[in-house]
């Protein structure tokens, strides 16, 4: 005795469309009957693709014997709802097979039931495991879940590890809330290596079958067990339907790490001066859906752990999805990405701003995400240094240096700022490109003497000269920061005059005095 | 991303300039050298070693300034690190010799165009290693992937030489801790 449910699992039964009546899935039948009425035991009846059959369809189906038929052809024919309503109502399926020899039909049909009988039916289902490997290849993950959908007769979800539902109608996965599908990842466990498990929600039974291969998890695949379902049977379809769509996901995985590659080398050769034209980053940037075409502006944040802070991990995925939306916020596209324990923004902006707008535009936005991103991740310090705007996209690679620059040389400035433009950061800048050795020279002759006296006397001359130039050169402001009383500022401002021999009367001494104090900050 | 730089074994380095001179002849320069060989009093040189040396080139900095400066854009940076100048859009302006804070870019006399260390290029393209490493009699150089987790342990800087940070340099110093040997004697 086989059942429909058994038969479409073998070749080559398991390619047949099924017309109607597959509610009667569970139907058995000991023989196969070729264009036959005449009946003596529940029977499989076996009739050529024609417009008779399709008239003679309900006559048929009104046969207490004829379990379901098997049409065969390859025939243009076009078979009418009807058809199908009249098998949905006697509950017998009717399936349809291109192929065109009933003879070679009928031998497979006694083939299987020999194997049936001779218990060697698992040979079958290890031969399914080839028809869902070709029909994945053919039809993609969305024709195996629609196949595997129609011979269980019910609705069956395809989860990914982030819970995600492969979604049928999109061919794509999904965002879905739904607790349910936690409960049931949480109930199965991340190191359950059970083919499939059989879970309790409420009154309802779930199949949860395991996607994995080795020891990395794909995901699940779940249906509901129903009242009368050939419970064994469903099992071992989909249990070889498996290899097929663990397959199909890992190749799906390899292809968006190939692909996220070369996303990661495109950006690194647009920031290192790696593109030859501006013809090829349009062209390239395009695959990722990135106009090149329109102005960019560039910024690099550095996040910090707090130091009172243990070790912790950072989310950085989180990070930049927030950092994504903050610019979306304000109807900007960005491209945000980790670089080198960065994480570089690069904003399109299309709207035609002076290069002064453009820049208290781009802080503003700069603030907002510092302030967001400080706010959502309290134990982090979240620094921002802006590049220039360059008219051309290919030369965003300065911008990049630039926002670097920014960023490392924000440290030594005197009012600090988590938010920081090349442009702000003054004389810094071109202290940056001055080799060591002359900046070490240059604040050893202004402020060497100074730093021994301090030293030798137990002094703090120094630090004297530090706050008056924190606080602008203004006295009481100085002195109150150093808890001393003004004339008592005012005699010692003297004697650093006549230590260090200027006047902080003249604009070039005070200079002279700031560019050495900022290069001792840079080279501490 | 990988970050290949050199690895300069401090105890090892004679200070011999054989990596200097195999580099003059593989690139045909004149006159100028790419590499230069640094000698320094060592930090503790009461152990009976005086100085110690390190070769010095293109520090393919993973932030270089010059690059940023070449008013060209004729700097640019290979996906494995290394800091290249197309000779062919170089005009000889010179602005990326003075930005260099290592003193690493020369301007050729002959092509009046800057050059560089680039960390012999054709030669890592045809699978062989650089002049300078297979030139040292002592195998006091190396490359090295910064970013590898095996190579964090380097030292980023040197006793004696001001090291500007601004532009991380990609180069590592090692200098091998002596073991104490001790003998027992009956």
């Amino acid at each position: 005795m086989l059942t429909f449910q058994e038969m479409i699992s073998a070749s080559p039964f398991h390619h047949a469309e099924i017309i109607g009546g597959w509610e009667g899935n569970v139907r058995q039948f000991t023989s196969m009957q070729h264009n036959s009425i005449r009946l003596e035991e529940p029977s499989l009846v076996l009739l050529p693709k024609s417009a008779s059959t399709v008239i003679q369809l309900h006559e048929y189906l009104s046969v207490s014997y004829v379990q379901g038929i098997l049409i065969y052809g390859n025939d243009d024919l076009f078979i009418p709802p009807a058809a199908s309503d009249a098998a949905d109502s006697y509950k017998k399926p009717v399936l349809l097979i291109k192929d065109t020899n009933p003879d070679s039909i009928i031998q497979k049909f006694a083939d299987l039931k020999q194997l049936k009988t001779s218990g060697l039916f698992h040979y079958v289902w290890e031969r399914s495991t080839s028809f869902w490997l070709q029909l994945i290849n053919d039809s993609g993950l969305a024709g195996v879940l629609r196949r595997l959908r129609l011979i269980l007769g019910q609705e069956i979800l395809l989860v990914n590890e982030e819970l995600q539902i492969f979604s049928l109608d999109e061919g794509a996965w999904t965002s879905v809330h739904e607790p349910f599908l936690k409960s049931i990842a949480n109930q199965h466990g991340p190191n359950n290596q059970e083919t499939f498990s059989l879970l309790k929600s409420g009154a309802d039974d779930y199949l949860l079958f395991q996607l994995h291969s080795g020891e990395k998890h794909f995901g699940y695949l779940l249906f509901q067990e129903q009242p009368g379902m050939m419970i064994d049977i469903c099992i071992e379809q989909i249990t070889h339907a498996l290899p097929a769509i663990v397959t199909y996901l890992m190749k799906e995985e390899a292809v968006l790490e190939a692909h996220r590659s070369y996303k990661q080398h495109f950006l690194y050769n647009l920031l290192y001066n790696n593109l030859e034209s501006e013809q090829g980053l349009i062209s390239q940037g395009k695959q990722w859906g990135w106009d090149f075409t329109i102005p960019t502006q560039l910024m690099v944040m550095r996040l910090n752990a707090k130091s009172d802070i243990a070790k912790f991990t950072i989310d950085i995925e989180a990070i930049i999805r927030k950092i994504r939306s903050l610019v979306s916020s304000a109807f900007l596209q960005a491209i945000t990405f980790p670089i080198q324990g960065n994480i570089v923004i690069i904003v399109f902006d299309d709207r035609d701003n002076t290069p002064k707008k453009r820049k208290e535009f781009m802080i503003s936005l700069a603030n907002k995400i510092q302030k967001e991103i400080e706010f959502s991740q309290p134990n982090m310090e979240c620094h921002i240094g802006l590049g220039r705007h360059y008219p051309s996209n290919m030369e965003l690679f300065r911008s990049f240096y630039e926002a670097k620059v920014a960023l490392e040389l924000g440290k030594y400035e005197t009012k600090k700022s988590s938010v920081r433009h090349f442009e702000d950061i003054g004389i810094a800048r071109l202290l940056s490109n001055i080799h060591n050795d002359l900046l070490h020279e240059y604040y050893e002759e202004t402020l060497g003497e100074l730093i021994l006296i301090d030293e030798a006397n137990d002094d703090f001359y120094l630090e004297t000269l530090e706050v008056f130039y924190y606080n602008n050169g203004d006295i009481n402001q100085t002195a109150e920061h150093l808890y001393i009383h003004p004339n008592t500022l005012r005699k010692r401002l003297k004697k650093l005059e006549s230590i260090l021999n200027i006047d902080f009367n003249q604009l070039d001494d005070m200079l002279k005095i700031f560019v050495a104090i900022k290069i001792m900050k840079m080279l501490k | 991303m990988k970050q290949l730089g050199f690895l300069v074994h401090t105890e090892k380095c004679l200070g011999c300039r054989s990596c200097e001179f195999s580099c003059k002849n593989e690139h045909g320069l004149e006159g100028s050298f790419r590499r230069k060989i640094h000698s320094f009093e060592d930090e503790e040189n009461k152990k009976g070693h005086s100085f110690h040396h390190f070769s010095m080139a293109c520090n393919h900095c993973e932030n270089p300034a010059c690059m940023a400066a070449c008013p060209e854009g004729a700097i640019k940076k290979k996906p494995n690190g290394v800091v290249i100048i197309d000779k062919v859009k170089c005009s000889g302006c010179g602005k990326c010799e003075t930005t260099c804070p290592f003193d690493a870019i020369k301007m050729n006399p002959l092509t009046a165009k800057a050059d560089k260390c680039d960390m012999c290029y054709e030669r890592q393209l045809q699978g062989k290693p650089t002049i300078c490493v297979s030139a040292c009699p002592v195998k006091a150089l190396e490359i090295i992937d910064i970013n590898d987790p095996q190579s964090s342990h380097y030292d980023k800087a040197i006793y004696g030489f001001e090291m500007k940070k601004m532009t991380n340099p990609s180069i590592r110093f090692h200098k091998k801790k002596e073991d104490i040997q001790q003998f027992w004697c009956r």
